[in-house]
C-alpha cells in the first residue's frame, strides 16, 4: 500500500468517514482500513491537530 | 428504619434532592436510547482482525468483543468506535480485563485527539467528554506480552451502576424506525 493511500485514509478517518465506508471508497478490506488506522495513531493525531488547528479547536 | 433521605429507583438509589434530576435522566434514556452498551463495535466498529507486529486480534462480532494474543514489537492503537457524546454528561467505561497497564502494558481508554478523558486499565474509569468526537481505543505498548486478553467494551451512562458487560444494541427508537421503514415497504410492494 502507497503512502500517498495511507495519508488519505487517515485522512478520511480523520474527516469522519467509518471502516466499511473507507473500505468502499479505496477497495480495501475492513481489515486492512483497520490496520492502518491501528498502525498510524500518531499520524491521525497529527492530522486531527492539523484539522483543530483550522476549525480553531472544534476537534482537539 | 428506611434511610427518608434516599429513593430507590430502579437498581440505583438516590438522595431525595438528587432524585429529580436521576428521575429525568433515567425517563431521557429510555425514550432516546435504551442502550446500556452504547459501543457499537459489531456493525459499524473499528475492530477487525489483525495480525502484524506481533500481536493477533481475534474479533467476535456477536458480541463486540477482541482478543489479543502475543508480544508486541511496536506500540499500537486500535480504533473500537467513535463517539458523538453528550458534553453536558457523565460516562463510564470498562472492558479492559484485570492487570492492564497503560504505561506499559495494555489498556482502553477514551479520547479526542491527544485529550486523554479516561483510561480504563481494568478498574473502569468515569468521564465527561470535553468534545462530542470522542474515540473509544485500546492502546497496546511496544513489549506488552499479551496471552487471550479479552476486551469487552462498553461505554455506558455513568448512572447506570452496573458494569456486567452487555453487546451494543440499537435502541428502541432505531428499531421502531427500522420497522416502521419495512412496513412501509411491504405495503408498497403489496400494492404494486
Amino acid at each position: 500500500m502507497s503512502n500517498e493511500l495511507i495519508k488519505e485514509i487517515i485522512k478520511s478517518h480523520v474527516y469522519g468517514m467509518s471502516v466499511v465506508e473507507m473500505s468502499q471508497a479505496y477497495g480495501l478490506t475492513e481489515e486492512e482500513i483497520s490496520s492502518v488506522l491501528s498502525e498510524n495513531a500518531d499520524e491521525i493525531a497529527e492530522e486531527r491537530k492539523y484539522r483543530a488547528m483550522l476549525e480553531g479547536g472544534a476537534n482537539e | 428504619m428506611a434511610d427518608i433521605t434516599k429513593i430507590k429507583h430502579g437498581s440505583n438509589v438516590y438522595n431525595i434532592k438528587d432524585a429529580d434530576a436521576a428521575r429525568q435522566e433515567q425517563a431521557d434514556w429510555n425514550t432516546n436510547n435504551g442502550v446500556k452498551n452504547m459501543l457499537d463495535c459489531i456493525k459499524d466498529g473499528y475492530l477487525y482482525p489483525y495480525s502484524n507486529y506481533g500481536i493477533t486480534v481475534t474479533v467476535d462480532k456477536l458480541n463486540g468483543s477482541a482478543t489479543f494474543n502475543g508480544t508486541a514489537t511496536r506500540q499500537l492503537t486500535f480504533y473500537v468506535q467513535r463517539g458523538n457524546l453528550d458534553t453536558s454528561k457523565s460516562f463510564k467505561l470498562t472492558g479492559c480485563p484485570t492487570g492492564g497497564n497503560y504505561e506499559s502494558g495494555y489498556a482502553l481508554y477514551a479520547a479526542a485527539g491527544s485529550t486523554i478523558y479516561a483510561i480504563d486499565d481494568g478498574n473502569g474509569a468515569e468521564f465527561v467528554p470535553q468534545t462530542n468526537h470522542t474515540d473509544i481505543r485500546v492502546l497496546i505498548r511496544s513489549g506488552a506480552v499479551l496471552n487471550n486478553i479479552v476486551f469487552k467494551p462498553m461505554l455506558r451512562p455513568a448512572f447506570i451502576e452496573d458494569d456486567t458487560f452487555e453487546p451494543y444494541a440499537m435502541s428502541n427508537a432505531e428499531l421502531t424506525a427500522i420497522i416502521d421503514d419495512l412496513q412501509a415497504r411491504v405495503s408498497a410492494l403489496e400494492n404494486q
